[in-house]
């Protein structure tokens, strides 16, 4: 049995494409139309078909559900989020959670979790004193270390324990 | 963990150098930052871990995890020289400056 679509669309006012402003006129009469009351220009509003066939009536869309307008707005929306204080993960977790599961047991904990730690307690002292591009720095330089070291530990892993093969034959 | 196993013990020109800089001060405890800050550009980030853990599991070297409940993020890790390790970091130092004497030196010191 084919699953019944929704009878509607997505809207979204797009600041960068022009819009006469009678068509302007048309979208936002749709909005207000929709279930959302208050209407936000950078927000993806659920306008019924109905209301949209009564406005547009040559308006045929070649997509029910425009996913990337979707998409664009979830980004759009993460990105304002960014600029208030929120709660986020530590600098370094994702470092951890890469170490963690590629290195072994060992290597994480005699390499990778020592420079995580050297460096949140490094950025967090910038933050302290309020140098946010200092503490950028600090993250972006040791994260270069961390994958430097790792690289550099697994090759002379390798070369010593070819080294100790040789050494017993 | 020691390797005794392996032969006499020997120590690299990074090795003694982080050996060196921990000796300045044998009863503190530093951190691999602050090894990096002392040793004056002679090691890097990118290594410094790295030979720490060698050194670690030689023997020469042992650390432990910093417990400062006040700090955000994960507790830093610090090491200190151990008796063995002091040892042989003298030792080694003695036989390099022994290979320097002359024979009549030698017997000097001696």
């Amino acid at each position: 049995m084919k699953k019944k679509e929704p009878e509607g669309y997505w809207l979204q006012y797009n600041p960068t494409h022009k819009m006469s402003e009678e068509a302007l006129a048309l979208f936002w009469a749709a909005v207000k139309k929709t279930r959302n009351k208050s209407a936000h220009a950078d927000t993806v509003y659920w306008c019924s078909e109905k209301a949209v066939q009564e406005l547009f009536p040559n308006f045929v869309p070649a997509k029910k559900v425009d996913f990337f307008a979707v998409l664009q707005n979830r980004l759009s929306r993460s990105h304002r989020l960014g600029r208030r204080p929120h709660i986020v993960n530590p600098p370094g977790s994702l470092m951890q959670f890469v170490a963690e599961f590629f290195c072994s047991r060992k290597s994480y904990e005699q390499v990778a979790k020592p420079i995580i730690a050297d460096m949140q307690h490094e950025y967090f002292e910038a933050l302290v004193h309020g140098r946010l591009l200092k503490a950028r720095w600090i993250h972006l330089r040791d994260c270069c270390a961390l994958f430097l070291s790792l690289g550099i530990f697994k090759l002379v892993q390798v070369v010593w324990n070819m080294w100790r093969r040789v050494r017993v034959l | 963990m020691k390797r005794m196993d392996e032969g006499p013990p020997h120590l690299s020109r990074k090795e003694a150098l982080i050996m060196e800089i921990l000796l300045e001060r044998p009863a503190a405890e530093l951190y691999g930052l602050e090894l990096v800050r002392n040793s004056r550009k002679r090691l890097k980030r990118g290594t410094v871990y790295v030979t720490l853990g060698r050194l670690e599991d030689k023997g020469f070297i042992e650390s432990r995890e910093e417990i400062q409940p006040n700090m955000p993020g994960m507790p830093r890790r610090l090491y200190k020289v151990t008796g063995y390790g002091q040892r042989v970091y003298e030792l080694l130092q003695q036989a390099r400056e022994a290979r320097h004497l002359t024979p009549a030196q030698l017997a000097g010191a001696i």
